[in-house]
């Protein structure tokens, strides 16, 4: 894919999530990111579920539902319905209505198979219990949003492209991250790699940064968890950190790539580096993302963070490499 | 002699003393009393002149074996009463006011508006924010001051009493020229406690500092401060001094690192000081003025403020080794008084603002950030000349005063969203018809543009009200507290031979609090939209929901609060209308002339009064329910979602700041942090806020966990600072309420 050579079409949309300000844990200093819904990957602790997916999906909590049913007139396919309770003719009968919250007026029931992911339950519903993941938004808008935070920090740290996996929307990644370097901004790339080298090749001349997530050393580990094996991640990154400043990040999590084993084989895939790996960032293992599952009808899979001691002792392991390690 | 600070021992010596506050001064207070009774009713400046007499003659005074300066008078006041003197406190410096309490006039104004909460009314006037001018005494003493003072009172005798005013100048010198006495007579007599102390001492450091004390007492502050151990010695107790006699607050304790530092560089230069024991000594200052609190009580706040950073009268940055000093001292103690006011600006030194940031990045509490090149201009633009506008100082929470100024601010809280309410349903919430005002009815008007005109013509209207019975209550500060101390301070009150309470210094600002601008503005565009644009509801209708706080209508309430724009989000329109709401107000909330010869100045302050003031708010049409918070400060609400750090400096650039010398002020909650890194990120808010055109910011940095484990397990976490709101206090010592609205806040934003 020769990216660089066909023009920036800024009318063209992307696929996003949402666009994080004063993110803190994305790059160096103050940044904003940009999170593009779809993954190659599906890592069983992903944080970010709702950036999985390559459809549009809706998220429905139901602490917030007040069941006061405006979901259901907008919807074109009549998913919603709110079912009316024996409780609520009681308390209609008598008149008093004090809160819908207390789910007098009945309860919230929703088919998602068939959910074309449109947005208008999500707009019209007052209590913001329903949320829309992914929406196509012009390049043009997320463009003016990345610039804003420029005027407002003069230590502006810059933009992160994060996801799901952003790289899969390569074309819109570059025109952005083209339209960052020529106001100054300096970009980094969030990425996991599992993508064919000319993808990483094509936004290379645009990006500052790259945040490289490793999950697992041993390429079978890396399938049970991941889904995939991790050759073409290895390959990818040995060529990457030849030609490109990188920090690479791996989430630990207590079992999976805290053992011996595992420890050793991503030393071992991290002693065939080339220069440009900067940083090694270890994020301890978090289930921030459970109401995202929650919203989503997913079951999250549980793991353990790993205890002060073995965090200590991954430190010292990593610092072997003689690259630079912090514990994020 | 070079003084080692025994911070241990010092800290158990102040304890076990200040424990034994307040001390029984009823003997002292009946003899005043009965004095009072046979003169059949001196003015309240003879008052002023005879406690001064009876404070610097009979008072004990206290000498600690363990600290190099000397202030304590024990005046029988109460432990934490630095703050406010309104109503009166305990001990004899607020015995003037005593005799005067209540003043039947204030309480039966306030009474039926306190009573719905269309304001809070403590005070009325300032008695809490005040900044003698410890500068001016440092460099003359009180032995010239009282010369002078003798010249004018020599003057007006010669000129006769054939006028009423003369008598007014004539009692005032008086009782100037025995305030001055009674800082002479006071130093010595700490001379002499120190002598006494002394003759039983044998701790050779102990008896160092106290030979030190007996022969700095009896010439400082009398005379010029001549080394950096007497400039402190003289600022320090010059403030002491107005909090134990004035019956008022002095919360500004002075901009030390501009008036100290050239008294440290000759000391340094002559080697009569090395930069440690200045250390020492700055440490020693800043816990002997923690020591005079205990944070037990539900109540305890901060007051005393020191300044540093900014600039002097020519516009040169303020950034030495002074003020490193004082950094170092907030780095190094865990303390929340007193507060650090920073002023920084565009073209401070990255040192600076790296030490800054590192007190914030710790969680030390006790910090506010003040933006020179929005304050200074605000001030010059309200009339002051630029070189009085470049020292301005600030204390309390953040209240602005140049140092020839005798302000009056943050003691009239306006509610901003229940005068609306007012303004909706007169009839219930009545202020109009009281005080005589033609309500103009916003919700008769047929469009947008006639609403709001008449919402802002009303709030105007209210504001000439309230100012109108504060202008009297202003003239009747003169007649029960006159402070002739405090006006020796200053310059222009001996020229004008009249009372800082009657206008004599050079400057003289008063300031109402605006409270809940973002309900406010919140609340209007929400009528905007919903009732003038969509035309979702009628006017009737929307009244209907506020009045019967959206019983039965909960998904209304919830469309207007999550479904209409809100102040603080990204919304270029909203943005472009709050910038114009603030004008407005800052507009209207100014330029009333004032009773001491002043004039009003626009300021949104909270404190912590947006919480005491929600009780009786009726439900606003931003969604918000009757009896819940309104906004902070110039803060969004707190239930405004996507507020985060980036975003709330954005929504600062669409407001024009300098419309506001009486200080708007800004919160941000950040999580605590201990590392680097994130120094470097509150480096970069301060750079944004000042960039952005902020006015006065305040973090408040703590992490969720340790919030929620405070509250569970109060007795660990004492030392817990947090910022309620302008002022520190110990998490645990907070209602649950108010920890669980400090939770809540960190939740959103950490």
């Amino acid at each position: 894919m020769k990216l660089s050579s066909e023009p920036c079409g800024m009318a063209e949309t992307a696929f996003i999530t949402n666009i994080q300000h004063f993110s803190l844990h994305d790059g160096p200093g103050i940044r904003t990111t940009v999170f593009f819904k779809g993954c190659n990957l599906h890592c069983a602790w992903c944080h970010n579920p709702e950036t999985v997916s390559l459809k549009g999906q809706v998220g429905f909590d139901a602490g917030r539902c007040i069941g006061c049913g405006t979901c259901g007139e907008v919807c074109p396919t009549q998913l919603h319905k709110i079912k009316k309770t024996l409780q609520e003719i009681e308390v209609t009968n008598y008149g008093k209505i004090e809160s819908f919250r207390d789910k007098e007026a009945g309860r919230h029931e929703w088919i998602r198979e068939g959910c074309l992911a449109c947005g208008r339950c999500v707009e019209a519903c007052p209590a913001n219990a329903l949320e829309l993941y992914g929406r196509h938004v012009a390049l043009s808008e997320i463009e003016k949003e990345c610039m804003r935070d420029k005027e407002n920090f003069p230590g502006f740290g810059g933009v992160t492209f994060s996801g799901g996996e952003c790289l899969l929307q390569a074309r819109q990644v570059f025109c952005l991250a083209s339209k960052m370097k020529t106001g100054g901004i300096h970009v980094c790339v969030d990425t996991a790699l599992h993508l064919p080298w000319d993808k990483i090749e094509g936004v290379l001349p645009v990006t500052d940064l790259f945040l490289v997530d490793m999950k697992a050393g041993l390429s079978d580990t890396h399938k049970k968890y991941v889904g995939m094996p991790n050759d073409r991640i290895c390959e990818n990154l040995k060529r990457l950190t030849h030609v490109a400043d990188c920090w690479i990040r791996i989430p630990v999590v207590h079992g999976v790539n805290d053992t011996k084993e595992e420890v050793g084989a991503m030393l071992k895939i991290l002693g065939g580096m080339g220069g440009h790996l900067k940083k090694i960032q270890l994020l301890t293992y978090h289930t921030l993302g459970e109401s995202k599952y929650r919203s989503l009808g997913l079951d999250m899979s549980r793991f353990e963070k790993p205890d002060m001691k073995r965090q200590e002792w991954m430190l010292e392991e990593f610092r072997r490499t003689g690259v630079c390690v912090e514990w994020n | 002699m070079a003084f080692v600070f025994d911070e241990q021992k010092f800290r158990v010596e102040s304890e076990e003393f200040y424990r034994t506050y307040p001390a029984d001064v009823s003997a002292l207070e009946a003899e005043l009393d009965e004095r009072y009774r046979q003169s059949g009713g001196v003015s309240a400046m003879v008052q002023k002149k005879w406690t001064y007499e009876v404070v610097s003659r009979k008072c004990e005074v206290k000498v600690f074996r363990y600290c190099p300066f000397y202030s304590e008078i024990i005046t029988g006041r109460e432990r934490n009463s630095v703050a406010g003197a309104f109503p009166p406190i305990p001990g004899l410096g607020c015995w003037t006011s005593k005799t005067h309490y209540p003043v039947k006039e204030f309480d039966d104004w306030r009474a039926p508006y306190v009573e719905k909460d269309l304001i809070f009314a403590e005070m009325m006037v300032d008695y809490s924010h005040h900044y003698a001018d410890v500068e001016a005494v440092m460099h003359r003493g009180f032995q010239s001051i009282r010369d002078e003072i003798a010249e004018k009172l020599e003057e007006t005798v010669q000129a006769g009493h054939e006028k009423e005013k003369n008598s007014g100048e004539r009692e005032f010198l008086e009782a100037a020229l025995a305030a001055c006495d009674a800082a002479i007579l006071l130093g010595e007599r700490f001379s002499k406690e120190s002598e006494k102390m002394l003759e039983g001492e044998t701790d050779a450091a102990v008896r160092e500092q106290l030979e030190r004390i007996r022969d700095t007492a009896k010439r400082v502050p009398r005379y010029p401060a001549g080394t950096f151990y007497e400039a402190l010695c003289s600022v320090w107790f010059t403030r002491e001094l107005c909090t134990s006699m004035e019956g008022s607050g002095f919360a500004v304790m002075g901009h030390y690192d501009r008036i100290l530092y050239p008294f440290y560089e000759k000391d340094v230069k002559e080697g009569a000081l090395t930069k440690e024991e200045a250390q020492n000594l700055i440490d020693c200052l800043i816990l002997i003025t923690d020591a005079r609190w205990s944070h037990t009580a539900e109540t305890s706040g901060t007051n005393a403020s020191l300044v540093i950073g900014g600039c002097d009268a020519d516009g040169n940055v303020i950034f030495n080794e002074v003020t490193r000093l004082i950094l170092n001292s907030f780095i190094k103690y865990e303390t929340s008084s007193p507060k650090l006011e920073v002023r920084i600006s565009a073209v401070h030194p990255e040192a600076y603002k790296r030490m800054v940031a590192q007190i914030a990045a710790l969680g030390r509490n006790a910090l506010s950030i003040l933006n020179d090149d929005v304050l200074i201009e605000a001030h010059h633009r309200a009339g002051k000349e630029l070189a009085d506008c470049r020292l301005y100082l600030a204390g309390g929470c953040q209240e602005p005063v140049l140092s020839n100024e005798c302000n009056s601010r943050a003691f009239l809280y306006l509610n901003l969203p229940q005068i609306l309410s007012g303004m909706l349903f007169p009839e219930e919430l009545d202020f109009w018809s009281r005080e005589q005002i033609v309500l103009k009815r916003p919700d008769k008007a047929d469009t947008f543009e006639g609403f709001y005109e008449n919402v802002i013509y009303n709030v105007s209207q209210f504001l000439f009200a309230c100012a109108g019975h504060y202008n009297r209550f202003e003239q009747i500060w003169a007649e029960i507290n006159p402070m002739p101390l405090f006006s020796a301070t200053m310059q222009a009150c001996i020229d004008k031979k009249m009372d800082v309470t009657r206008g004599g210094a050079r400057y003289n600002s008063t300031s109402f609090s605006l409270t809940g601008i973002g309900t406010f503005i919140d609340s209007l565009y929400a009528i905007r939209k919903v009732v003038y644009e969509e035309r979702k509801l009628t006017m009737a209708q929307m009244k209907e929901l506020l009045k019967t706080d959206f019983a039965g209508q909960e998904a209304w309430r919830l469309y207007l609060q999550n479904k209409v724009p809100k102040y603080g989000q990204d919304d270029e329109e909203m943005a472009s209308f709050a910038g114009r709401v603030f004008h407005d107000l800052a507009i209207h909330g100014s330029g009333m002339p004032n009773a001491r010869g002043g004039y009003f100045e626009a300021s949104l302050f909270a404190f912590f009064f947006y919480d005491v003031l929600k009780e009786h708010t009726w439900a606003t049409a931003d969604g918000r329910h009757a009896g819940q918070r309104i906004s902070r400060g110039c803060n969004p609400m707190e239930s405004t979602k996507e507020i985060d750090a980036s975003t709330l400096m954005q929504s600062l650039r669409s407001i024009d700041f300098k419309d506001y010398p009486g200080c708007a002020v800004s919160y941000l909650e950040m999580p605590i942090s201990k590392n680097a890194v994130e120094t470097d990120v509150f480096v970069k808010i301060l750079e944004a806020f000042v960039h952005c055109g902020g006015n006065a910011l305040d973090f408040n940095v703590v992490d969720k966990e340790t919030l929620l484990q405070a509250k569970k397990d109060p007795d660990s976490h004492r030392n817990l600072i947090v910022r309620v709101c302008g002022y520190s206090a110990p998490f645990v010592s907070l209602s649950e309420e108010l920890q669980d609205e400090v939770i809540e806040r960190t939740m959103r934003n950490g």
